[in-house]
């Protein structure tokens, strides 16, 4: 009975932001079923005194910040409340909402559009979208502007200039400054002003952090910036264009010398500055529509204005870039992971080889639902991290964004390479949606950073987080004579990998139906904990040495997320009842059962160590090949007398 | 055992006489007429000690000493070798002192620079009468039977061993015919054949298949096999006559990685460098001299170093770092971006190593000159001494210091010293 409330309860008090006190009171209140009966009526009541159509953050009465939600998954935590999916765009802003989209997919329905026609993008106020409405813009939240942004996700190659574009206008909301914001989101709003980051170089110095510099010149109070940028993501060149290029150069602190001086500063460079040159446009693999290109920058004057938040504090402020741009270059990625299945679903279906359907082979079908759960977990992370950003005020969602990337990122060119598997060579004649989808996803894999960075990236968050937290109980473990009653409780603990210990109850939060699936989340977060703590315990500070470990943490942190946002939404589907919700469950159910024993396989590696599980033969390994510079082993039929 | 000691017994005390003696009369072969002279005798190997044992035993001035051909042949060549042993197996069916030719044979095998050739010792090994030496019983075959000649191939295979030749299987079926299964030459051939493929391969640092002689190319070997501590090492083959004002024309060959072209960056300018050597390297049965550019160790630095990684809190997991934008990974002896490098040891900092042509003072001082031109310009502003561990070679021009010594005769020599002071130091 309680459990069967506690999801309604909490999808109710979500929809209405009620205030955090408000809404733990309900929760000890209420905890019989007559909210099940009444919630049919309840939204309207409580509608009535919610303000209609203000989805701005400023106007938006955010929630307070609850603790982190992945990071805690490395500390063996989890924020049961956080399983009610976020509804964060009120009922009539989403009819809103939905009536402006009409145009938009019109727009992009139709097959012919042309990825250098810039003017008609700018007529439907796709530079807007996230603009704060002081300044014209939209000013849709998170979600909102992820959701108008999907009719265009069609087009991978024109998506990838958009959302370039908004992560800069995200960063302006967040961190610009009020003079800025009055400078800039005037010429961004409607697209007279494009707005890209430069943030890579085609070859990163050895010892620096970029080979773009910026000196500060203290009589005039203003900067030269010099230097090279890579794989800019520019307007087509057949139209002339401003374009606002985001760089991050590198700083040296004025009273620090050496490279305990060394920083960055995130500057905004106009096109028409002086010294700014657009450099030659890259030949690339996939999204071959959208103009990749280096920009030289040579003796750029820059004002102190335009430095984004401080100089020599780039790192702070790239968290906001970061997290932004992951967020928004997940979109694409789950756009085209749908088009490649809806294409695979329709080839099985209309083709037949031998007289037998080849959607009813037991082997497509696998491969046709495993696409599926991917799908639906890369496109519930993606909501899930977005809706976190809307509801609460400053909620750090650094490691949510990031997994939602990397877990995109993989699973996408997965599916991208099953049409190969499935289709056979057919897939890959020039100009057939697999082709260009297999492109495009490989394009996406490695744009803006690689995929290894982006895991170890997501395993050092979580660890950052959870040293933090351990540290106590690391420096006992890790002195064992110094610390015998620790050690013996240790040693008499009866949780193991195999039979975690749990008292989570995360079941309490979701349709009951789900219970088994909150099970695999309980299991696997209490898992991934462990993992983490016998980490810190073998190689303390070492731990950031321990690259293959750490990849595998990421992969189980990943998973754990991708299960927890599945079950949140399916639960969510199931309670308010929408189409093939049921399926929905069943996905959700999949997801958990294949990421509980992902996770247990992965935590068990870690647990087994180099010794056991093969990374210590790999690294042996490696350095012969790095000797050898390749291949090592002679031909095999080589005579030796 | 039973059976080694018996081959011994019989080889060194109680046959060679009647051995030899039965030889003796051979007169009417060729290697065994009055031409052949005292030196060629000794240097007759195997079969010298049985013909004098002859000459002497005999008493009799008449009777003839076996005549080395190997000593007498014009042409030492592998053609000449081959006939000659071709010779002897055409003499007669008998092939009677095979025994002491094939000692004799291998004695001057490098001569002919046969040493390493197979085909060679398969020849020798075919001069063997087939089938004579097979063990027919049981008593034969547990007795070395034939011993001398069993001990001669186990002789030969022991040599092929030591000059890295491997046997191949023809050689076994040679082997079989001659001594059958049971005999030790087989013994010893099978186990060569287990380990010398072993051993074959295990340098870490091969060489090709044939040594080149020239000297370029084995210093060309030398300095790469002493690169490959580092695996960014470029080496690289200089010409003394690109350098103005060089005296010696000759090559060099130099060693440096990136990693120590930083190093050298970033060694003060007020720190002198030093050209220690000459060093020896062997490469197979060749030596080479190398010399090393280097400076005294920065010892401040190094403590430094070990002191931060000593002060690093292994237990501390508080502060993890998270990069940005692909920067590599952190590692946590990296907190301050220095690492020491394998160039940085506790004696000193290597900064390159150099094999020239010549090794003079000149070639070394071109050296420098020319690693300042090839992407080493701090090299122009560090004082550059030598520090010889043996006298090197004076064919070049002295090199002086011009402030501290008086300006030499050769005004060469006093362009030679450049913007550095090059002071010469002799310690030995």
């Amino acid at each position: 009975m309680r459990s069967f409330s506690r999801p309604l309860l909490c999808l109710l008090q979500r929809r209405y932001n009620l205030p955090q006190n408000i809404r733990l009171k309900a929760t000890k209140a209420t905890t019989t079923s007559d909210i099940d009966q009444t919630s049919g009526q309840t939204p309207r009541t409580t509608h009535d005194n919610q303000k209609p159509g203000v989805m701005g953050p400023e106007e938006q009465q955010k929630l307070p910040a609850r603790e982190p939600l992945a990071k805690n998954f490395f500390v063996g935590a989890v924020d049961k409340e956080l399983l009610g999916f976020p509804e964060v765009i009120t009922r009539e802003d989403m009819t809103n909402l939905q009536s402006h989209l009409v145009p938009l997919k019109n727009y992009f329905d139709d097959e012919k559009v042309d990825p250098k026609a810039l003017d008609s993008l700018k007529q439907l106020g796709l530079y807007g979208l996230n603009v704060p409405t002081d300044y014209e813009g939209k000013g849709y939240g998170w979600s909102a502007s992820l959701m108008a942004s999907e009719p265009e996700a069609a087009h991978t190659s024109i998506s990838l200039g958009l959302q370039s574009h908004r992560v800069i206008v995200d960063l302006l909301r967040d961190v610009g400054t009020p003079a800025q914001q009055q400078r800039y989101f005037p010429l961004l709003v409607n697209g007279s002003l494009i707005a890209t980051e430069a943030i890579f170089e085609y070859t990163p110095p050895e010892d620096e952090y970029f080979s773009t510099q910026a000196k500060y010149l203290s009589d005039s109070r203003s900067w030269v910036l010099n230097g090279e940028k890579a794989y800019v993501v520019c307007a087509p060149p057949s139209t002339p264009q401003q374009q606002l290029f985001l760089v991050l150069a590198q700083t040296q602190h004025p009273n620090v010398s050496g490279s305990m001086g060394r920083a960055t500063t995130i500057f905004l460079v106009d096109s028409n500055e002086a010294g700014v040159k657009l450099g030659e446009q890259h030949q690339t693999f996939g999204c071959r529509e959208a103009t990749m290109r280096r920009v030289h920058f040579d003796n750029v004057q820059l004002t102190e204005e335009s430095i984004v938040g401080q100089a020599h504090d780039g790192n702070r402020i790239a968290e906001h870039l970061v997290r932004s741009a992951r967020l928004r270059s997940s979109l694409p990625a789950i756009a085209l992971a749908k088009r490649l299945l809806n294409e695979l679903a329709e080839y099985s279906v209309a083709t037949t080889q031998c007289g037998v359907n080849v959607k009813d082979l037991e082997i497509t079908r696998a491969h046709l639902s495993e696409s599926m759960c991917s799908i639906y977990a890369m496109e519930s992370m993606l909501y899930l991290t977005a809706g976190m950003l809307d509801e609460f005020k400053a909620q750090d969602v650094t490691l949510e964004s990031a997994i939602t990337k990397y877990y995109t990122l993989k699973q996408l060119y997965r599916i991208a390479t099953k049409s190969l598997t499935v289709i056979g060579p057919k897939s890959l004649h020039t100009g057939q949606p697999g082709e260009l989808g297999l492109q495009d996803a490989a394009q996406l894999y490695t744009q803006n950073e690689s995929i290894d960075t982006l895991s170890m990236f997501v395993a050092l968050t979580g660890l950052q987080y959870a040293g933090q937290l351990m540290n106590e109980g690391v420096r006992k473990s890790r002195n064992p004579l110094f610390h015998p009653g620790h050690i013996f409780g240790k040693f008499f603990a009866t949780a193991s990998l195999e039979n975690p210990k749990t008292a989570l109850q995360l079941s309490e939060n979701v349709h009951p139906t789900l219970d088994p699936a909150a099970q695999c989340i309980e299991h696997s977060v209490a898992r991934l904990q462990m993992a983490v703590e016998v980490m810190f315990t073998r190689h303390g500070s070492a731990v950031v040495e321990r690259q293959t470990e750490m990849r595998r943490l990421a992969d189980a942190a990943s998973t754990i997320y991708a299960m927890f946002a599945c079950v949140a939404r399916a639960s969510r589907s199931y309670c308010i009842g929408l189409s093939l919700a049921d399926h929905e469950m069943l996905t959700a159910s999949a997801v958990c059962l294949h990421g509980r024993d992902h996770v247990k396989a992965l935590c068990t590696e870690i647990y087994n160590g180099h010794h056991l599980n093969n990374d210590n033969n790999l690294l042996r390994l490696s350095s012969q090949i790095t000797k050898s510079k390749g291949y090592f082993a002679v031909h095999p039929l080589t005579f030796n007398f | 055992m039973i059976r080694r000691m018996n081959c011994l017994m019989r080889l060194h005390g109680i046959y060679p006489n009647a051995l030899c003696q039965r030889h003796a009369p051979a007169n009417n072969r060729n290697y065994a007429n009055q031409t052949g002279t005292p030196d060629d005798e000794r240097a007759a190997g195997g079969n010298q000690q049985n013909s004098k044992n002859r000459t002497g035993g005999g008493g009799s001035k008449s009777l003839p000493v076996v005549r080395n051909p190997f000593t007498a042949a014009q042409e030492k060549t592998k053609g000449s070798y081959l006939t000659m042993v071709e010779i002897f197996a055409g003499r007669d069916v008998h092939r009677r002192n095979h025994v002491e030719f094939i000692y004799a044979a291998l004695k001057h095998m490098a001569e002919f620079g046969v040493e390493n050739d197979l085909e060679v010792y398969k020849a020798l090994i075919n001069v063997m009468p087939k089938g004579k030496f097979i063990p027919t019983n049981l008593f034969q075959s547990e007795f070395m039977h034939y011993p001398k000649q069993q001990q001669c191939i186990i002789d030969l295979l022991e040599q092929m061993e030591d000059n890295g030749v491997m046997p191949d299987y023809e050689m076994e079926a040679m082997l079989l015919n001659v001594f059958g299964k049971k005999g030790h030459p087989l013994r010893k051939y099978w186990r060569m054949m287990y380990w010398m493929p072993k051993f074959k391969n295990l340098s870490p640092w091969p060489l090709p298949d044939h040594v080149p002689d020239d000297t370029l190319e084995i210093a060309k070997l030398a300095v790469k096999r002493m690169c490959t501590v580092d695996l960014r090492s470029q080496v690289s083959v200089y010409e003394t006559k690109n350098v103005k004002d060089a005296v010696d024309d000759t090559w060099i060959v130099s060693g440096m990685s990136a990693e120590q072209s930083k190093l050298l960056r970033e060694h003060s300018q007020k720190k002198a460098l030093y050209i220690e050597g000459p060093f020896l390297i062997w490469i197979r049965n060749r030596r080479i001299n190398y010399f090393t550019l280097r400076a005294d160790p920065d010892l401040e630095l190094l403590a430094s170093l070990d002191e931060q990684e000593r002060q690093i809190d292994q237990d501390d997991v508080t502060n993890i770092e998270v990069p940005f934008f692909g920067r590599p990974p952190p590692r946590r002896h990296n907190q301050l971006g220095k690492v020491r490098s394998v160039h940085q040891q506790e004696d000193g900092t290597i900064f390159a190593i150099c094999a020239t042509g010549t090794s003079t003072k000149d070639s070394l001082l071109s050296w420098i000159r020319l690693l300042e031109a090839n992407g080493n310009a701090a090299l122009g502003g560090i004082p550059v001494l030598f520090r010889f561990t043996s006298t090197v070679p004076a064919k070049a021009v002295e090199i002086e210091g011009a402030s501290e010594v008086p300006v030499p005769s050769d005004s060469r020599s006093k362009q030679n010293v450049r913007k550095s002071k090059i002071v010469k130091f002799n310690l030995i």
